[in-house]
């Protein structure tokens, strides 16, 4: 990983036309500001866990599905 | 009305108890209609949250303060306004679940809880700043 320090208003460039500008550092985190390219696509990188996450609880077996039915029904009896 | 589920053929669901997503479940923003299937009984967890329009997506939830006592969260002004609620609002959450072949090893996703104004049946799954685990044990300690 490429490690550079920056202060308040500095920035770096990646590929001559994404700048990423440090605007504003707090105690304990910093707001940062990108200009990209529109078809460039930013996210946070919590979104593309989350959409993992999701996309692996959509798709549980039908024989795992069946076996947490017959846990559950068992305990209540 | 009647609708096609996932896990439980056809199955009656009463209209009113429809849930809206108005920017769908993260992944699946296409479908904005689902119903909480209570399989096991009424109010009990794990329940199952059905799409509407199709039998997929469907996911297994879990009531996240059932599991961890100390769960919470803050949830945003801006997040708040599209749920349409206040500090003094009804609301539930819920937790999505990967169910696996071995049941014991499910977990539940507590960084996006599914926040649910059970008023209007407005729904939407956000993502905290709090740093809970995307998959968080149910049945056994990890």
């Amino acid at each position: 990983m490429l490690v550079v320090t920056r202060k308040t208003d500095e920035s770096v460039i990646i590929a001559d036309n994404i700048e990423i500008t440090v605007l504003e550092i707090g105690k304990d985190k910093v707001k940062i500001g990108i200009n990209a390219p529109k078809e460039v696509k930013v996210i946070r990188s919590e979104l593309k866990d989350a959409r993992q996450t999701n996309e692996q609880a959509a798709h549980a077996s039908g024989s795992a599905i069946a076996e947490l039915l017959k846990q559950h029904k068992q305990e209540e009896n | 009305m009647k609708i096609i589920t996932r896990d439980f053929g056809e199955q009656e669901v009463d209209e009113s108890r429809i849930i809206t997503f108005p920017e769908g479940i993260i992944g699946f923003e296409d479908k904005k209609k689902y119903a909480l299937l209570s399989p096991l009984g009424d109010e009990v967890f794990p329940m199952w949250l059905q799409s509407v329009d199709a039998k997929e997506p469907c996911f297994v939830v879990y009531d996240p303060m059932e599991i961890y006592g100390d769960y919470k969260f803050g949830i945003s002004d801006e997040e708040q306004e599209l749920l349409r609620i206040d500090e003094n609002s009804p609301y539930r959450c819920l937790a999505v679940a990967i169910v696996p072949e071995d049941y014991r090893k499910t977990t539940i996703n507590l960084r996006c809880p599914i926040v649910v104004n059970t008023k209007d049946r407005i729904a939407a799954q956000i993502i905290l700043t709090e740093h809970y685990e995307f998959k968080a044990p149910v049945y056994e300690e990890g």
